[in-house]
């Protein structure tokens, strides 16, 4: 009986498009511990850690059928009192180290599983550890391959916690592949068809169903979750087609770019990604060109990430990120050939402009390298040069600052970022936790002509040729937009 | 100078575009000065303060000067530090290589360092008196100043945009403290004037810098030094400078208000 009406519930809930929060909460009703060993199941293989594994919950997740704290053994943590679902440990699918057991044959339901002795689970485990390290990549699902991840910001597992807690009884489980062999050629869904779940009992009353939840309980069991699993609470998201901020999948965050605000820079400008904010300031100077390049003049990008920006940057000499981005910035003016270094050139051998680009983030949400891009184009375009004529008798330059020309930019690169979810979703213009939480990022290049310039892909998962065209595809569209925007920009204040 | 790794590398050596064209400028500006004797020394430039406007740090403040000086300022409450004993409040403070009107200013150069950490001390002599270091005993608190562009009383600039930065972090303090700077020229009789530009801060004989927690009338921080006359001159740039706090004060505490009202209005995500 209850089962059935646990069914029709269920039915109910999966008609209704963006409800994670209402499984989510019937997921946390369960017990706090064995929610530590859910786990993330990987899309390629979603499998129940546990062993007799659980039964398939409506989440995806694993749970159990039935239980109370008492069945579980020991509660959790101590210290994690509080919200249920809120407990044990964050454990996001990528990163963890655990391994998982290989795919028991199928119990019938029913033997409690709290007589599965703890010397049984971690035999198991000790055994699937070399069978996950032996899984390749594609297929990989949980464990050993997940720690190739590469994943940021998860934190680190407690698996003692894990081990303390014996899984609750009355499993039932489908294995999704077989362990060694050919992996699956699509990835599972993750609502598979599921057992009935017997509902359970909310301990604040039933939280408002919906997308938007107004009011205490819903709100807060929304974050809880999204501090507890960080990647479902995505994936959730993801699944609708959308992201928790509200933007489609291809759907850049409001662009705001203000020119000429430091006036004792020669050309500067602001650019606002949503919340991301990055200045570029532009000083010319001059100065002998090299010996073996008499006719280049000097364009020397400089980003620095100050520790205003985000907390995780430390003051004092430029970070692994900064100087990366610098690089990248200086490769993306030389290969889009934005400024023809001959362009700076004065006098041949003699006199040569240097132009220091220093682009400072001030508020870092993600997607630094498209804002940076874009300030620098911006920046560029905003600098005037005065005009530096060399006096042949004297051999002195002569500098007219009352004269002063715009740069020669030829080309106008504008650069889209790409975040890649599970080896297989594409999301454009991450924030700083999709960036995260994602497996890989791109980034592409393109200029006025909707030729490419640049693609930096530095590793992450693999994308394939389809998917990478998309994403050109969906830069080239955002060189437009972006463009459209900067000419606004520089026709407001061409007037002086 | 020695290699810098980290950073890429242009040119050894630069001038600003400004050196050749020194002979025109100076003139220019000698105009500018005579003019800007009828200034009156004791007019305030217009602030704009606004606090909260950084999402990744716990509390932010930006102030702006009419003369041109951008100070953006961003605080983190309490952290756990690891050596035991009271609460520590830890500044940096940062220009921008462009701030400057000059060159640029090489970010690795020992001499910007320098700079840069003196400017940092006193700024934490200006904002400790005003933090209630007591309620948060083992705990650091950490205040990072970035100058964006140097118009003249930046340091100033600095310590208002800390104090709000800190408030608006939720970090408990006695009051706000409230920076203002003075500078005389060097003519023999002149008088101090509140809050110089640039150019008249380049070109003084002396230099004040001031932090007064208005509330407490108590002042907090008074650096400078230079040919500045008999004492009794330096009493009354005092006081001018104090006055100067006092004004600037309700901007101050307004933009704390708005900020507040601003973050209430809006649900937090």
């Amino acid at each position: 009986m209850g089962r059935h009406t646990a069914t029709s519930q269920m039915v109910n809930a999966k008609a209704l498009p963006g409800h994670f929060p209402t499984r989510t909460l019937r997921l946390k009703c369960s017990v706090l511990v064995p929610f530590a060993r859910y786990g993330t199941p990987r899309l390629a293989e979603t499998r129940c850690p546990h062993n007799p594994p659980h039964k398939r919950g409506p989440a995806g997740f694993c749970r159990p059928a039935r239980a109370g704290p008492a069945a579980c053994g020991t509660a959790g943590p101590p210290g994690r009192a509080g919200t249920p679902g809120s407990a044990p440990a964050p454990r996001l699918g990528a990163g963890i180290e655990r391994p998982r057991p290989p795919p028991p044959p199928r119990s019938p339901p029913g033997p409690p599983c709290a007589a599965l002795t703890r010397t049984r689970r971690k035999a198991a485990r000790a055994a699937s550890a070399s069978a996950a390290a032996g899984r390749d990549r594609g297929s990989d699902g949980s464990g050993g391959s997940a720690i190739a991840r590469g994943s940021r910001g998860a934190p680190a597992r407690r698996d003692s916690d894990a081990e303390a807690a014996a899984p609750p009884a009355g499993c039932r489980w489908e294995p999704p592949a077989p362990p060694s062999g050919q992996s699956p050629a699509a990835p599972p869904p993750l609502w598979l068809p599921l057992p009935p779940v017997r509902p359970r009992r909310l301990p604040g009353g039933q939280a408002a169903r919906g997308r938007h939840i107004r009011g205490g309980d819903g709100t807060a069991m929304a974050a809880a979750f999204k501090t507890v699993e960080p990647l479902e609470y995505y994936r959730r998201f993801l699944k609708e087609n959308c992201r928790p901020d509200g933007r489609e999948l291809g759907e850049f965050r409001t662009t705001t770019v203000n020119i000429g605000s430091i006036t004792t820079a020669d050309g500067s400008a602001l650019v606002k990604l949503g919340n991301t904010t990055v200045i570029c300031g532009v000083k010319a100077e001059l100065a002998a060109p090299a010996v073996d390049s008499a006719n280049k003049g000097y364009i020397v990008p400089n980003v620095e990430l100050p520790s205003l920006c985000a907390e995780r940057f430390r003051s004092g000499p430029p970070g692994e990120e900064a100087q990366a981005a610098s690089q990248y910035i200086a490769d993306v003016i030389e290969n889009s050939q934005m400024i023809v270094k001959e362009d700076l050139c004065i006098a041949n051998g003699k006199l040569a402009w240097v132009l220091y680009c220093d682009i400072i983030c001030l508020d870092y949400d993600g997607n630094l390298l498209d804002a940076s891009v874009f300030a620098l184009l911006a920046a560029l375009k905003n600098v005037q040069l005065p005009l530096v004529t060399i006096n042949e008798e004297t051999g002195l330059s002569e500098v007219n600052l009352k004269q002063k020309n715009p740069l020669i930019i030829r080309k106008h690169p504008v650069a889209t970022s790409f975040a890649v979810f599970d080896d297989t979703l594409l999301i454009v213009d991450p924030t700083a936790e999709e960036e995260d939480l994602a497996t890989g990022t791109v980034t592409i290049v393109t200029d006025e002509e909707g030729r490419l310039c640049s693609v930096h892909k530095p590793g992450g998962s693999p994308l394939t040729g389809a998917k990478l065209q998309d994403c050109i595809t969906r830069a080239i569209t955002r060189h437009k937009e972006v463009k459209k925007l900067i000419d606004k920009v520089i026709k407001s204040i061409t007037p002086k | 100078m020695p290699l810098d790794h980290r950073r890429l590398r242009g040119p050894e050596e630069s001038q600003p575009p400004a050196l050749w064209a020194a002979a025109a400028a100076e003139d220019e500006e000698d105009e500018k000065g005579a003019g800007a004797a009828a200034r009156d020394p004791c007019a305030l430039r217009p602030l704009f303060a606004r606090a909260g406007l950084l999402s990744q740090a716990q509390g932010s403040a930006y102030v702006e000067l009419g003369s041109g000086t951008k100070v953006l300022c961003a605080a983190w409450g309490p952290r756990e530090a690891a050596e035991p004993g009271p609460g520590r409040l830890i500044c940096e403070f940062r220009r921008a290589p462009f701030a400057g009107r000059g060159a640029r200013g090489r970010p690795g150069a020992a001499a910007e360092r320098e700079a840069e950490r003196e400017a940092a001390a006193a700024l934490r002599e200006a904002l400790e008196p005003a933090v209630r270091l007591g309620r948060y005993p083992r705990a650091r608190l950490a205040v990072s100043a970035l100058l964006l562009q140097d118009g003249g009383s930046a340091l100033a600039a600095a310590v208002s945009a800390a104090a709000l930065a800190l408030a608006d972090a939720g970090v408990e303090m006695y009051d706000l403290a409230v920076g203002c700077a003075l500078c005389r020229p060097p003519a023999p009789a002149a008088s101090w004037m509140l809050q110089p530009a640039e150019p008249e801060e380049r070109r003084a004989a002396a230099r004040l810098t001031l932090a007064l927690l208005p509330a407490l009338n108590q002042v907090s921080a008074v650096l400078g030094g230079g040919r500045g006359g008999p004492p009794e001159d330096w009493a009354q740039a005092l006081r001018l400078g104090l006055d100067g706090c006092h004004r600037q004060y309700p901007v101050l505490r307004q933009s704390l208000l708005r900020a507040a009202q601003r973050r209430r209005s809006t649900p937090p995500s």
